[in-house]
This record gives structure tokens, C-alpha cells and sequence, in this order.
């Protein structure tokens, strides 16, 4: 199963420390990089892609707690929590479009349609 | 799971000897049997392939996210990504690393002293050989600019080596590749947008069969160091917009077949070097929105010109018609102006250097 992702840049720092929890150590802090995706009315976003397992979800949307990795105290807590409210996972009849306000998540196993549904595009160079 | 990555390691072994001519076959293992510095990367070789970058859990089946493949070269040059979001999938029928093209990407560490010679790469789409020059660091393995850009869907193979590869090499090495599940020619792709992108590395593209190309956006945008552009059958081609744009060191454009073109928005755009462009080559387009299409460019005034006579020459008077230049050299008063004269009084609005 795959799981594409759409943060706002603003969210992505704390979007890096959820990926952190979620996954496997500090380098998954690196998750979300840039905003080369744009919607409609041009807020940026950073993607990520990624295959997940059938934990995942579940961890997701969890109580979040410190990975055993993090001894030196690395991730910020309170940031991954905020992510975490922020995480919308596209389900059922809801509007699949990204939002500057929340951190758009869809299932499927083609990311780029993922994206696409969202009503994200690459942003493109200027003259 | 130990029986499983005892295997793994086994056939690393096996994949190891035969890549350093271990007493395997010829092919891509020989470009490197004189200990040449490169990397060939060959997901067909299972225990190449792990889930972890310490090399510690072998991959076992389809689906399963790919955190290192080892080089097959005999020079330890391994693609690692410790980020798991933007690891590849490895997928069988043919041995690939899928690619999500958002963000998968793999990273070698190059040397001190770079790679200089050919790249061949093996996609599920495709199969061709570049000419690169790779400075010392690290290299994108599989998606170009933090996995965004791939020509194709999945990597299939790949050898990079220091050392230019003769013709009969390249070809043995696409042909071993084609053997292992990668198509052969890009002839069957409709879409290449965003292809090549931001392939400074590539300093010469080999010429692929375009000829079923419908869309080059942004194929070879920023490929900085390309210096001649292959003369690609790009006869079925109706989106060239930023095809080129940015391509910095491009001095002479070939001339190409445009017949199906009809958006040129930004196509040379920052081509900040671009000052030859030959005659007749709007002569058949279909369509006229050159919308910043020579922005920043150093067009010679005979090339100038030869574009504003051939856009009257293709008699586009309906639809879209706009068209900018900036930089270079204004067009002349005996054959330059009268064709912009002619294109406005076509409904175009043109806008040159020099202000005419």
C-alpha cells in the first residue's frame, strides 16, 4: 500500500518530526524538502511517497510516542503532535483537494494521480 | 528471516565476482575488468538489493521498499537512501526499482576526481546512452532533483563509467540491459514531459526515437551542459514548451520538424547562448503562442530574422499568436521588420529586441 502526502511548506518542520516517529531514525527528518508543488492558487507544497506497511495507519493515528531511537531527544514532540492533528486523510466523499491548512494524505498506488486529485501541479520555472 | 538474508548475502557474493569478471560473462562486467572508477547498478541481481543501507536485510519480493543497492562494478560505489519515504520499490517481471517520480531517489558518493565518460540507463520505457561529467559527491541514482525527474517509470539498469564507452560497449551494455527486462527504444512514448529535467550532468543526449512523441514540456529543461541538440523526429510533437528551457550552453539550434507544433511558450527561454537558428523551422506549425519562447536569448540578426520570416511563412493567422524575444540582436530593417509588419497585421502581437 502506498500513501502520498501533501504538507504546506509552513507545516513541514514539523512534518519532518512526525516522519521521524513514524519511520525509522533522524535521516526521515529529511522527508519533506522545498515547495515544488503548487495548487490553484499558488500556496507550495512539499510531496512525499512512500510504501507503507499495514501498521502504519495505525501508528498514524495513535498516541505518538517517543521512538527508541531518540534518546539525545532529537524530535520534537509537541511538533509531531501538531502535525499529526493536521494530517487529513482523504477518505470516502471528502473533498481530496490540498489545503494550506492541513497535511493531505491519499492511498493509492499511483502518487503522481495522487497528487493530480489534490489539484497540485510542479511548479514551474519563471523567465 | 537469517535463512532469507543468508541468501541474500550469497548472491551478493555471486553478483560481486561476476561483476569484476569473477569468472562470469563478458558484457558490462568487462568495462570495468581494467579498474576503472564508475558504478553499474542491476536490480535483476537480487542480492544487490536490500531494505536496510547497513546491507543487513536482504530484499525478498515485490513491493518491498529498497534502501541500498550495491554496485556491481567491483568499486563499492552503492546507491543508499536513508530516508524512508524516498526509497524505490523493487518489482519483478522484468527486476526494476519502481519509481514514484515525487520523491524516490537513491544517492552514490563519486570519488574525488568525478566520473567523466558514459552513463547508460535502462528504464521501463526506454534504453539509451549519455555522455556525462559528474563532479565528486553525491549523485542522484533514479529521480533527478529529489526524485521528481526520470525518463521512464522504473530503472532497469544502470552503469556509469569514467571513461568513455565505444559505440560496440554502449551497445552491448543496452543490449545486456534489454535482456534483462528494459525496453529497448523510446519509440512507443507519447509524453515525455519533464524527462530529462535538470540533467546538468549530460553533456551530449544520444538521438532516441521521438517519433511517437506528442509532448516534450519541459524534457530537457536546464540540462545546462548540452551543447548540440540531436536531430529528433519530433514531427508528432504539439507541446514543446520549455522543451530547451535554460540548456545555457546550446550556441546552434538543429533544425527540427515542428509540423504538429503549436506551443512554444519558454521552449528556449534562458538558452542564454543560443545566437544561431536556422532558416524554416516554424515554416509548417500548427499553432502560435511563442509566449517568452527566446526570452534571454543572443539570437544573431540573421536568426532573428530567419524566425520571424519563417512564423510568416507558416501563415498562422488564427488562435493564439504571440511571440518574445529579449537579448541578443534586434531584427533588421530589410527583412526583420517587414516580417513583424506582416505577423501584426495577422492579429499578432510580437514584442523584440530593439523595440521595433
Amino acid at each position: 500500500m502506498r500513501i502520498t502526502i501533501a504538507c504546506p511548506v509552513a507545516m513541514t518542520p514539523d512534518a519532518n518530526h512526525l516522519a521521524m516517529v513514524l519511520a525509522f531514525g533522524p535521516a526521515d527528518a529529511l522527508t519533506y524538502n522545498g515547495g515544488t508543488w503548487q495548487d490553484g492558487a499558488g500556496n507550495l507544497y512539499s510531496a512525499a511517497s512512500g510504501v507503507i506497511g499495514s501498521q502504519f495507519l495505525g501508528l498514524a493515528t495513535s498516541p505518538l510516542a517517543r521512538p527508541s531511537w531518540d534518546t539525545g531527544n532529537v524530535v520534537n514532540m509537541a511538533g509531531a503532535a501538531r502535525a499529526q492533528a493536521a494530517v487529513a486523510l482523504i477518505q470516502g466523499d471528502a473533498s481530496p483537494l490540498a489545503s494550506p491548512t492541513q497535511i493531505t494524505a491519499i492511498l493509492g498506488d499511483d502518487g503522481l494521480a495522487a497528487l493530480a486529485l489534490m489539484g497540485l501541479v510542479p511548479v514551474e520555472a519563471a523567465p | 528471516m537469517r535463512t532469507l538474508a543468508f541468501r541474500g548475502l550469497r548472491l551478493s557474493r555471486l553478483g560481486a565476482m561476476r561483476g569484476v569478471g569473477g569468472g562470469g560473462p563478458a558484457g558490462i562486467a568487462s568495462l570495468f575488468a581494467g579498474g576503472q572508477q564508475g558504478a553499474w547498478f542491476d536490480p535483476s541481481t537480487l542480492g544487490t538489493l536490500f531494505q536496510d543501507t547497513a546491507a543487513a536485510t536482504a530484499i525478498t519480493g515485490a513491493g518491498q521498499s529498497v534502501a541500498r543497492i550495491n554496485d556491481r562494478s567491483g568499486r563499492d560505489n552503492h546507491g543508499i537512501q536513508d530516508t524512508a519515504s524516498k526509497r524505490p520499490t523493487y518489482q519483478t517481471a522484468p527486476a526494476r526499482l519502481a519509481l514514484d517520480k515525487i520523491d524516490d531517489v537513491m544517492l552514490v558518493t563519486v570519488p574525488a576526481g568525478g566520473w567523466t565518460g558514459t552513463m547508460v540507463l535502462a528504464t521501463d520505457v526506454g534504453t539509451a546512452s549519455y555522455e556525462v561529467t559528474i563532479p565528486a559527491g553525491a549523485y542522484e541514482i533514479g529521480g533527478r532533483d529529489n526524485g521528481k525527474y526520470f525518463p521512464g517509470g522504473a530503472l532497469v539498469g544502470q552503469v556509469i563509467r569514467n571513461g568513455s564507452l565505444t559505440s560496440g560497449e554502449k551497445a552491448a551494455a543496452e543490449a545486456e540491459m534489454v535482456a534483462n527486462g528494459a525496453v529497448a527504444s523510446y519509440g512507443a512514448v507519447t509524453n515525455m514531459a519533464l524527462f530529462w529535467r535538470n540533467r546538468a550532468e549530460v553533456t551530449q543526449f544520444p538521438l532516441i526515437d521521438t517519433s511517437a512523441c506528442t509532448n516534450l514540456t519541459s524534457a530537457w529543461e536546464s540540462c545546462s551542459n548540452q551543447v548540440t541538440v540531436p536531430s529528433y523526429d519530433t514531427s508528432s510533437v504539439n507541446n514543446f514548451r520549455s522543451a530547451w528551457y535554460a540548456n545555457s550552453n546550446i550556441v546552434t539550434m538543429t533544425l527540427l520538424d515542428t509540423s504538429s507544433g503549436s506551443g512554444f511558450v519558454l521552449t528556449w527561454a534562458n538558452c542564454t547562448s543560443l545566437t544561431n537558428f536556422p532558416a524554416n523551422f516554424f515554416d509548417d506549425i500548427s499553432g502560435g503562442d511563442f509566449d517568452y519562447a527566446f526570452y534571454s536569448t543572443n539570437l544573431s540578426e540573421a536568426s532573428i530574422d530567419n524566425i520571424l520570416v519563417s512564423l510568416v511563412a507558416s501563415g498562422i493567422a488564427a488562435g493564439t499568436r504571440r511571440f518574445l524575444q529579449t537579448g541578443g540582436s534586434a531584427p533588421s530593417v530589410a527583412v526583420g521588420q517587414p516580417a513583424i509588419d506582416t505577423l501584426r497585421a495577422r492579429g499578432w502581437t510580437v514584442i523584440v529586441t530593439g523595440g521595433y
